[in-house]
């Protein structure tokens, strides 16, 4: 009786043309449109050498110090300049093209020509300070202590670098991977619909499908439990397709801990289905309620999660972290998240207890209001 | 159109829903732009946990003031990692205890960071960080006997000496860039809106029934689509009103200048094109389903690819030779170029006409399409 339950909820479910859309085609869809967009965020700030010229008039050649500070800076493995020695005219012509940031004359401060203002001009002009700063020092130094010249041009020689790069335990900081994790959370929650679905299809005096299965001489839980099983099976399914999509066709970076991942997946997807089924129990009056109700639900909880803008989820953590641990979309994120991003497993297991406590809620709940529902019959 | 009316609550929600969003969305975005655009120094976002504070620790945390935006932090782990993640903070530096001394006594020290690797703001602050202790370093080499004291107050004097720049700029005018994007986002609005509306409507008239009775009535033809074609197009105008009054109440400084009106004006042509989408969707659907899951597909689609989400200096080159087939990209694009003219001979010289022609003609062509499969589907 369960196997055939199964099979004919699980027939119902793959026809049921609007359910796979919301649960696998939407988040596909939205997944290559992510990736269109996002695939620039993170290399956009990553930093490239600035192009950029200096004018080769006199006042450049006499100027021995600028000539070697420039020359060190735009050779070597991570140079950050592109240096071009050119005429003013040709300098000029350049910035105009947009072919260099900028163009530097060797004045009395030494000076910067911009076209448009940006990061790699604010670069620039840090590093010219910089130069300058050390004319103004050798000045200052000159005017009170010549003596100490000698000393401060050795210094100079050995200058070196005052920090120091922390040992890093977590991943790298890739930014858009937030955004595709929300979106398997908020496709995890479409699971709601299948919840609902399932309740709506088990209580008689909602839907005719309901009070056919209702006359067979089987327990309302066992039916119950056999058609969400079929449930179950077709979300899992949507999910894992949803999963290898993102991680071999879009290339999105999980972490390496496999099992975890699935485990994650199979929490979210009941946490999902749990959700739906206790919204519909409690709501009666009508399709269009629960799903707005559900909409409603996933929606926010995705953009509070940082699914439209990631800072949103760090912005509910800082201020009402609260939030954060009751809202199913982010605590599914967040366990990618953790996953991927820290070593330590504690907060990872901090939020699939949460889920799990939150879908043996939603569980009971429904049971609750459906146990002994019986009808009268006519 | 009495069709309008009963539909009118589920329509008044996703109105409802896009102007939050969009406002939200509008702030956000300003705040965002305004950190990449303007020339006064960029300040990058950094958090500093100081273990000691001495006069040079201070003298450094000020001057870091002229180049980064220091926040305020929670000295957890977890919490600055995330803070990394999430671009709260770029950089993170940790001065640990007995740096001064040991700094004083001219001997190697270095302070501790964390930061995202390999970025822009990562040399930019890298550069600030070293410039203040490399000088400091200077004349403390020049006199070993300084005071701590004075070597900061020399240090601070000798790093207010700035790169004169000059800006040769054609157009000094500030970007609006609030406006910009809330009417960007109007275009995600606007065809969400109209796509669901629309089909939602034409469905109704295609109901057997209906279509039937109006099939019946003395009325000419011509004089039925007329008045499908006016409703829409009432409902079109009141839903671009909506959103456009909406702009004035939230962006209450925000005056009828020429910028405005020009944004506005283009949103009237796209207004058009969208209606011409949601007629063409109407026309060619069948089901109830179908509309949101197309309208969903049609609004995001265009708007993730065209620069609406994500500015377009940020999406690669394929990806936008993609969006030139939608309306959204020469929609934005106008837009973009809008936010920053100052007269009507520059918009013409930004050829801002041209792109809103260009969506006109995307409008256009919706119509005669829908038109096309409207002639088709009643001959079968």
């Amino acid at each position: 009786m369960f196997g055939h339950l199964f099979k004919y909820r699980l027939k119902k479910l793959l026809r049921t043309k609007e359910m796979i859309f919301w649960t696998l085609a939407f988040p596909l869809i939205l997944s290559i449109f992510f990736n269109l967009a996002f695939q620039n965020l993170d290399s956009s700030e990553g930093f490239d050498p600035i192009p950029a010229a200096v004018v080769t008039d006199d006042s450049y050649e006499n100027h021995p110090f600028l000539k070697d500070v420039l020359k060190e800076v735009s050779e070597g493995e991570d140079p950050l300049l592109i240096l071009s020695e050119v005429p003013l005219d040709e300098a000029k012509a350049l910035l105009e093209e947009g072919k260099i940031r900028g163009y530097i004359t060797a004045e009395n401060p030494i000076r910067l020509h911009v076209k448009s203002s940006g990061f790699s001009q604010n670069i620039l002009r840090l590093f010219l300070d910089n130069v300058n700063q050390r004319f103004a020092v050798v000045e200052d130094v000159t005017a009170h202590d010549p003596a100490a010249l000698e000393a401060v041009f050795s210094a100079m020689e050995e200058e070196r670098d005052f920090t120091r790069e922390k040992e890093k335990t977590t991943a790298p900081p890739s930014q858009v991977l937030n955004y595709f994790y929300s979106l398997i959370a908020m496709a995890c929650m479409y699971g709601a619909f299948f919840g609902a679905d399932e309740v709506t299809d088990i209580q008689a005096n909602i839907s005719d499908r309901a009070a056919r299965i209702n006359v067979a001489p089987v327990h309302k839980l066992k039916a119950f439990l056999a058609s969400s099983a079929a449930s179950y099976v077709v979300l899992m399914v949507n999910m894992s397709i949803l999963l290898l999509f993102l991680r071999f066709v879009l290339g999105i970076e999980f972490g390496n801990r496999v099992l975890l991942l699935v485990l994650t997946t199979f929490v979210g997807t009941m946490t999902g289905i749990s959700f739906g089924a206790f919204v519909s129990s409690l709501v009666k009056k009508g399709e269009n309620l629960k799903v707005a109700i559900i909409i409603t639900v996933s929606m926010t909880g995705s953009f509070l999660a940082g699914m439209m803008y990631a800072q949103m989820k760090y912005i509910v953590y800082d201020k009402a972290p609260i939030l954060a641990y009751i809202n199913p979309v982010n605590l599914i994120t967040d366990s990618f998240y953790s996953l991927y991003y820290f070593e330590d497993l504690g907060r990872y297991v901090m939020n699939i207890l949460i889920l799990l406590v939150m879908t043996i809620v939603f569980s009971l709940g429904t049971y609750m209001v459906l146990r002994r529902r019986k009808y009268a019959s006519i | 159109m009495k069709v309008l009316k009963r539909n009118y609550p589920s329509i008044l929600i996703y109105l409802g829903i896009f102007l939050g969003l969009s406002l939200l969305f509008a702030s956000q975005g300003s705040q965002q732009e305004e950190e990449y655009t303007s020339f006064e120094t960029v300040k990058t976002p950094v958090a500093v946990f100081d273990e000691e504070d001495t006069p040079l620790v201070r003298g450094f945390i000020e001057n870091l003031r002229e180049t980064a935006e220091i926040k305020e932090l929670k000295d957890e782990e977890a919490t600055i990692s995330d803070a990394l993640y999430f671009r709260v903070v770029t950089y993170v530096i940790r001065i640990p205890e007995g740096f001064t001394e040991t700094f004083m006594g001219q001997e190697d020290v270095m302070v501790e960071i964390e930061s995202i690797p390999g970025s822009a703001g990562n040399t930019y602050t890298d550069l600030a960080v070293n410039s203040f202790f490399q000088t400091a370093a200077l004349y403390l080499a020049a006199d070993e006997t300084l005071s701590e004291e004075a070597l900061v107050e020399e240090s601070v004097s000798a790093l207010r000496e700035r790169t004169p720049v000059e800006v040769k700029s054609q157009n000094q005018q500030k970007e609006d860039g609030y406006a910009k994007f809330y009417f960007n986002y109007m275009s995600y609005s606007l065809v969400s809106i109209l796509v669901l509306g629309t089909s939602l409507i034409m469905l109704v008239w295609k109901d057997k029934d209906l279509y039937e009775r109006t099939e019946v009535s003395p009325l000419k033809r011509e004089s039925i689509s007329l008045q499908k074609y006016l409703a829409l197009g009432v409902f079109t105008l009141l839903t671009w009103v909506v959103l456009n009054g909406a702009y004035f109440i939230v962006n209450a400084q925000s005056t009828l200048d020429l910028r405005t009106l020009l944004h506005m004006g283009n949103s009237v042509v796209f207004a058009f094109t969208a209606m011409g989408m949601s007629f063409l969707i109407g026309t060619l659907l069948k089901s109830r389903n179908a509309i949101s899951a197309v309208s969903n597909v049609v609004s995001l689609g265009p708007s993730f690819i065209s620069g609406v989400f994500v500015p377009q200096e940020l999406l690669g080159s394929g990806v936008l030779s993609m969006a030139r087939v939608t309306p959204t990209y020469w929609y934005v694009t106008a837009n973009n170029r809008i936010a920053s003219i100052g007269t009507l001979q520059e918009a013409q010289a930004q050829s801002v006409f041209t792109f809103m022609i260009i969506v006109f003609g995307f409008g256009l062509l919706f119509f005669i399409l829908s038109s096309l499969a409207g002639r088709r589907a009643r001959r079968n």
